[in-house]
């Protein structure tokens, strides 16, 4: 049996061998392609399926890499005639095959949002790179250890040996010119190959271990290309199309109101493509040297920050419901989307004594149509900027503004006799809120009746009633106790879908939002 | 010819030396006998010759070539079996026997059929759900299949009832007879070993002690029984140093005796001439096993005592 016909006759056992999870992996593949043609409505749920395609594929290989083990002195294999490079390769094309089936779906996803061939091949390549990193990283660590369990002990202490090495060695590292960095990173990924090819070969336990060390520094060596600020992409000069930038929103006015809002401004080149902002970390250093993280983040507690708001030039903005502040997606259809968090002095002492500096840490923008149509493994292009300083002075004693921000979406599809939608508030400050939503005659449709207190809330309001069909929902009543000016300016407006307002006590406000004849 | 040369090999894991200075060679033909006490070494350097570890110093060879270098073709030529060795648990019998035989140009599929019938094997189970004798039996009958040339078996046996044990022995005796097969195999079941081997290795914590024909060792010792009315007699015996595995009980008193030019009782009564019952027979492997590894352990306890 010829080399080629070893690693055939091997791929053949693989596929037999994970022929359902292989099917259950199209499976998901197509639903993810279906999704972006509109199948399933606008479940978050796709979108953690999705996301779980990238374990599992991993979870695969590791499968079929450890049932023909390098490691396992009890190893079936290596008693046989079978070339222990065709035993790898066989691994490898199984990894190929996954990565095959996920950026088809991803192609094929694509389509669904008519887009350019060269956008197609960027978010094609950018997942393509980003399967195949996961995999080359799956098939290693699997070959360096006997058992599932033991991969993925293995796999957290890569992950989390790498952050720290980062955290001790990044400045020494980041000084590194990129003229070394990329070719140690080529390098370092060279002799792990080899490595792997003489564990294969040798099957020594001390070659694992030597690739299990080499293999952190290469996640050490690449994680520094692409993490260090030096080579961030900057706002002005987006790199692979998308980038992410952290300005202040209005640097003078704020240091006289000692206010502090922050504007995270993610944008791409292509404005077709929707975006996602799905988390950053602000790094602040206050007068009185105190230093600490502002998370943006819905995963995050935020104890900085007094309120978060998002506007986007052109699209719809869908902010989520989660149990922070701030909302699981910030997406835009347009190709800015812009997210501004305040800094609340009156909240913390640490801040109190006015921000000094700003530095995003990092940040991470997702073009949607990548992340919808292919989430097998590939969120596209990921930006992630850093490096962008600012220097704040002169801060006044002003405790933060109140203001109320009022957005309504439609959510169900337009022309359908009746609809969903949702009117998120945001309010500064610990206020308490209630919102009422009349329609064109006055008549109350829906109350907010609840007294919110807190910065944002969202409410379905729910169709049944006819009257939201054809007729302008017209009323939106919003009223707080403390009677503050308008404070905040236009969040942005989108279409005739959208309208932002300035709020003025016991104000009513005439909104144009579903008035689209059917 | 050597099928099988083994040159100074040492192999330690970690600081635990598994092998030391092993050397020993397999004609071809033989029938092999591997034996020694747990820990002794002897599933380490059957898995250095059947490819899975690689010897840290010293060399081994098959068929003349490297173990490390074998082609394709020369490893279809080794059929490897060991205890625990695992075997794709998800494939069913039949279709592990349908991966494997294109792998192997020698492969029968009649004799694995046969095998089948024999180890009364399901085709269609999945080997993950066989008894572990069954397991055995399946993995067994893929090393059989091929007809290789050199079979290298690490305790075979384990799992089998007997009635399968004495099958496969006498299969094994006939096949390899018939075919030529060179044997190299380990066992516990040093009764069954000694039916099939024809050579005999002694391996001790990671030592060599012995290596040569049953013949030539079954010549070099004998099983001898004194029995005499007054034990004092036999006392000498406690301290000796020629004699191996002593065993006394008052006037009764069995050992292993290195054979001696002339007659070995005539002798013995010599030596004890209290005796009044001399009886000297061949010793049989089981008995020699047990001598060597009391003399082997109670050497590295002496050891022990003087360090």
């Amino acid at each position: 049996m010829t080399w080629a016909a070893q690693v055939v006759h091997m791929l053949r056992k693989e596929l037999l061998h994970a022929r359902y999870a292989m099917l259950l992996f199209v499976a998901v593949i197509a639903l993810g392609a279906a999704h972006a043609f509109g199948f399933g409505g606008t479940s978050s749920i796709y979108g953690i399926i999705m996301f779980l395609m990238v374990p599992f594929a991993m979870a695969l290989v590791a499968f079929a890499v450890q049932a023909d083990s390098p490691v396992r002195s009890d190893a079936f294999w290596p008693s046989r005639p079978l070339s222990p490079t065709a035993v790898l390769a066989s691994k490898l094309l199984l990894a190929v095959v996954l990565i095959a089936l996920a950026v088809a779906g991803q192609s094929i996803g694509l389509a669904a949002f008519n887009t350019s061939i060269i956008q197609d091949r960027a978010a094609t390549l950018e997942g393509l790179l980003t399967l195949a990193t996961w995999m080359a990283l799956a098939l290693v660590l699997a070959a360096i250890t006997k058992s599932l369990p033991n991969f993925v002990i293995a796999l957290i202490v890569l992950c989390i040996g790498t952050v720290l090495i980062l955290n001790f060695t990044i400045p020494q590292l980041t000084h590194t010119s990129r003229a070394v960095q990329v070719p140690l990173a080529v390098a370092s990924t060279a002799v792990v190959v080899i490595l792997v090819v003489a564990l294969y070969r040798r099957r020594d336990p001390r070659l694992a271990r030597a690739t299990g060390a080499m293999l952190l520094i290469t996640a050490v060596v690449a994680s520094v290309n692409t993490t260090s600020p030096a080579h961030a992409g900057k706002f002005d000069a987006p790199v692979d199309g998308v980038s992410v930038a952290i300005e202040l929103a209005d640097s003078a006015t704020q240091a006289a109101n000692r206010d502090l809002v922050v504007v995270l401004r993610g944008t791409s080149r292509d404005t077709t493509l929707r975006l996602s902002l799905l988390n950053a970390f602000v790094h602040v250093t206050t007068a009185t040297g105190a230093n600490f993280s502002v998370p943006f983040s819905p995963y995050q507690n935020l104890h900085h920050v007094s309120e978060v708001s998002t506007t986007t030039p052109s699209g719809t903005v869908v902010m989520e419901e989660s149990p922070s502040p701030v909302p699981m997606h910030i997406t835009s259809d347009g190709g800015t989307v812009t997210t501004s968090l305040r800094l609340a002095p009156e909240q913390d002492r640490l801040i109190q004594g006015g921000v000094t500096q700003l530095h995003l840490v990092g940040a991470v923008l997702v073009q949607e149509p990548t992340l919808m149509a292919s989430m097998p493994l590939a969120p596209g292009a990921m930006a992630r900027a850093s490096g962008h300083r600012f220097r704040v002075s002169a801060l006044a004693d002003r405790l933060g503004r109140d203001g109320l921000t009022l957005e309504m979406q439609r959510l169900s599809a337009p022309g359908t006799p009746s609809f969903e939608g949702e009117v998120w508030a945001g309010m500064i400050g610990n206020n308490p809120l209630d919102v009422v939503i009349a329609d064109q005659s006055g008549q109350r449709m829906y109350a907010m009746d609840r007294r919110a207190s807190g910065t944002s809330s969202s409410w379905i309001v729910l169709p049944g009633q006819s009257v939201f069909a054809d007729s302008s929902l017209y009323v939106v009543h919003a009223s707080s106790p403390r009677e503050r000016p308008p404070s905040l300016d236009s969040l942005g407006r989108a279409g005739a879908s959208l309208r932002v307002f300035r709020w003025k006590k016991r104000a009513t406000f005439p909104v144009d939002v579903w008035s689209k004849p059917r | 010819m050597s099928v099988i040369e083994v040159r100074h090999v040492t192999y330690s894991y970690g600081r635990v030396q598994a092998l030391r200075d092993v050397d020993f060679t397999v004609p071809e033909g033989a029938f092999y006998a591997l034996v020694g006490p747990n820990g002794s070494g002897k599933t380490t350097l059957l898995q250095l010759l059947g490819g899975m570890r690689r010897a840290q110093v010293g060399s081994l060879s098959i068929f003349g070539t490297d173990v490390a270098s074998l082609s394709l073709e020369q490893r279809g030529q080794i059929g490897y079996l060991a205890e625990g060795q695992s075997l794709p648990g998800w494939m069913r019998l039949e279709q592990l026997e349908a991966f494997l035989a294109p792998l192997y140009p020698s492969w029968d599929a009649a004799l694995a059929h046969d095998l089948r019938e024999r180890f009364d094997l399901d085709p269609q189970r999945t080997i993950g759900t066989l008894s572990r004798g069954q397991h055995m039996k399946a993995a067994l009958l893929c090393t059989l299949a091929p007809r290789p040339k050199l079979l290298i078996m690490d305790e075979p046996f384990t799992g089998m009832d007997a009635l399968v044990k004495d099958e496969l022995v006498r299969g094994l005796l006939e096949t390899s007879g018939s075919e030529g097969w060179t044997v190299l195999l380990c066992s516990h079941d040093i009764g069954e070993l000694e039916a099939l081997a024809d050579w005999v290795a002694f391996l001790a914590a990671g030592r060599l002690e012995l290596s040569e024909s049953m013949e030539s060792l079954q010549a070099r010792y004998r099983h001898v029984t004194l029995v005499s009315p007054d034990p004092d007699g036999l006392r000498a015996l406690a301290g000796s140093h020629e004699y191996l595995s002593v065993d006394r009980s008052g006037g009764h008193a069995t050992f292993i005796a290195p054979a001696v030019h002339g007659d070995l009782a005539a002798s013995l009564r010599q030596e004890f001439p209290a005796a009044t019952h001399v009886e000297v027979r061949n010793a049989t492997l089981k008995e020699l096993f047990v001598a060597l590894a009391r003399r082997s352990s109670g050497a590295r306890g002496a050891k022990g005592v003087a360090a």
